[in-house]
């Protein structure tokens, strides 16, 4: 479907009340960004915007959208209606794994689907729209999936071709296609995706330097890490309504004092704290982790946190042959095992 | 003249032992360490035994903690598949390893600081193996610092 009968239809399904809400996006307060737009209104859907801006994962508000409605208990039946969401591939991939763990129900989803050749990297436009724009008025730029242009008295002129602008996740995107959807927006991309073997290319690249180097890397990173848990707080895997990694109370497990302490690492933002809490949170989203790179994004910091977590990632590639996301009936990988599983990392 | 100071550093290096914390499982490993201990075999005194339920009850960040409080090396240690008291507790710990040592291998962490093996109740031979096996090995790669963030050589 086209995107302006995708929004008559969302239009339409709201205001026949089959809808509870949608979940897009729309223009941010520049030109390249773009904002998630989370509306119940059929007029505010105008607005509605399938640029390849948008770039945030949308998965991320549905489960609070869900709990909030169950923690209702007596609710009244228009809040089981389901909530429209648009969702490119990773992110169809992020919504399963919500799905595996029975987090939300499907039923009460209305998936657009967003064909995706790549998302275009804000930043990047804007550095580029500053460097070669003769006008920079920001009323004239345009970005598409052919890429940056300035409108120059009413004609489109191009200042950068979409590789330029493009973020690196087509590099090792496995769905550029959403894996489910009840709508999709234009046609399906027909390129074939990267090839399972080859997606870890940065983390075997990474893994080519000495132990020594690598840890003179991360220590480094983490030193920087101010523990705002914006990583956390933007991430679709990252469910816990109580975080055990970022509690900010001290609650005793007994009514004695002595063994209060009760965390597993501290508040502390020392480099020892900080890694523990990166190493944990990698553990967490062991087989989890969809690589759509809104940690990374999110980090005021800019820790490589995707390289973190897609050696995690891979390490569950090849050991267990399996993808996080992929299948929302799949049992997740770390609630189960196999007996065949390796034991090369074990003493004899 | 040697500086007295420098000399009471190297006294304290070479009086250096490396803490060793081994999370055992209640069923097997744990009365394999007794065993060790029953048929007065040697092993360093360098290991401090935290008894759990099964090894499948060990959460990586109790590893992770053990490091933290300045532990030199950690070991884990269960039932052989198949023998779990709990069935199947071994299994699902055995993924969670293999992830974390992966992990500290692709961090640069000193892998080898970290041990995890199988010990059934009636090898405390192999128990005292192991530990000292990991000994040697902390020994050689000196106070643990990575995860610790203080200097603890002098304490």
């Amino acid at each position: 479907m086209q995107t302006d009968e995708i929004k008559k239809l969302l239009a339409d399904k709201l205001s026949k009340g089959e809808l509870r809400a949608v979940i897009g996006y729309r223009r941010g307060t520049n030109p390249f960004f773009r904002r998630p737009l989370i509306t119940s209104s059929a007029e505010e859907l105008e607005e509605l915007d399938f640029s390849p801006l948008g770039v945030e994962n949308l998965s991320t508000y549905i489960t609070d959208t869900v709990r909030k409605r169950r923690a209702r208990r007596r609710d009244p039946e228009e809040h089981y209606k389901p909530t429209a969401v648009v969702l490119r591939g990773c992110h169809s991939r992020a919504l399963n794994v919500l799905l595996q763990e029975k987090l939300i129900p499907r039923e009460e989803l209305f998936v657009v689907g967003l064909p995706c050749r790549g998302v275009a990297d804000p930043h990047k436009a804007q550095t580029l729209w500053h460097a070669r724009a003769e006008n920079r008025d920001h009323r004239n730029v345009v970005i598409d999936e052919q890429g940056l242009f300035e409108l120059r008295n009413g004609q489109k002129v191009r200042l950068a071709d979409f590789e330029e602008i493009s973020d690196e996740c087509h590099g090792y995107c496995r769905t550029p296609n959403p894996l489910f959807y009840d709508v999709l927006v234009g046609e399906p991309v027909a390129e074939e995706p990267v090839a399972a073997e080859s997606q870890f290319k940065d983390v075997e690249e990474f893994l080519k330097k000495p132990v020594e180097e690598r840890w003179r890397f991360w220590s480094e990173q983490f030193s920087r890490c101010i523990r705002c848990y914006a990583c956390k707080n933007i991430c679709p895997a990252c469910s816990c309504q109580e975080c055990s990694l970022a509690k900010d109370t001290e609650q005793p497990l007994v009514a004695d004092a002595k063994v209060r302490k009760t965390f597993w690492l501290g508040k502390q933002q020392d480099p020892a704290n900080n890694a523990a809490y990166h190493i944990n949170r990698a553990l967490h989203l062991a087989g989890r982790c969809v690589s759509c790179g809104e940690c990374e994004r999110a980090c005021p910091v800019g820790i490589p946190l995707l390289l973190l977590y897609r050696s995690v990632a891979k390490q569950v590639f090849d050991n267990y042959d399996y993808e996080a996301g992929m299948d929302g009936e799949a049992e997740p990988i770390m609630t189960r095992f196999s007996t065949e599983d390796s034991e090369d990392f074990m003493e004899e | 003249m040697t500086d007295p100071q420098d000399n009471s550093k190297k006294v304290a290096e070479a009086q250096w032992q490396p803490k060793i914390i081994a999370f055992l499982c209640n069923w097997c490993s744990y009365a394999g360490a007794d065993l060790a201990g029953v048929s007065r075999l040697q092993y360093p005194s360098s290991v401090r035994v935290i008894r759990v339920m099964c090894s499948g009850r060990m959460n990586p960040s109790f590893v992770i903690r053990a490091f933290q409080d300045g532990a030199d090396g950690v070991m884990v240690a269960g039932c052989h598949p198949g023998d779990c008291h709990y069935i199947q507790g071994n299994l699902y710990a055995r993924r969670r390893y293999a992830l974390l040592a992966g992990l500290f291998d692709f961090l640069g962490i000193e892998r080898d600081r970290f041990l995890m093996s199988w010990v059934s109740a009636s090898e405390g031979g192999r128990f005292a193996q192991l530990v000292t096996e990991l000994t040697d090995r902390v020994r050689a790669l000196g106070p643990q610092t990575q995860l610790s963030g203080r200097d603890h050589a002098n304490g």
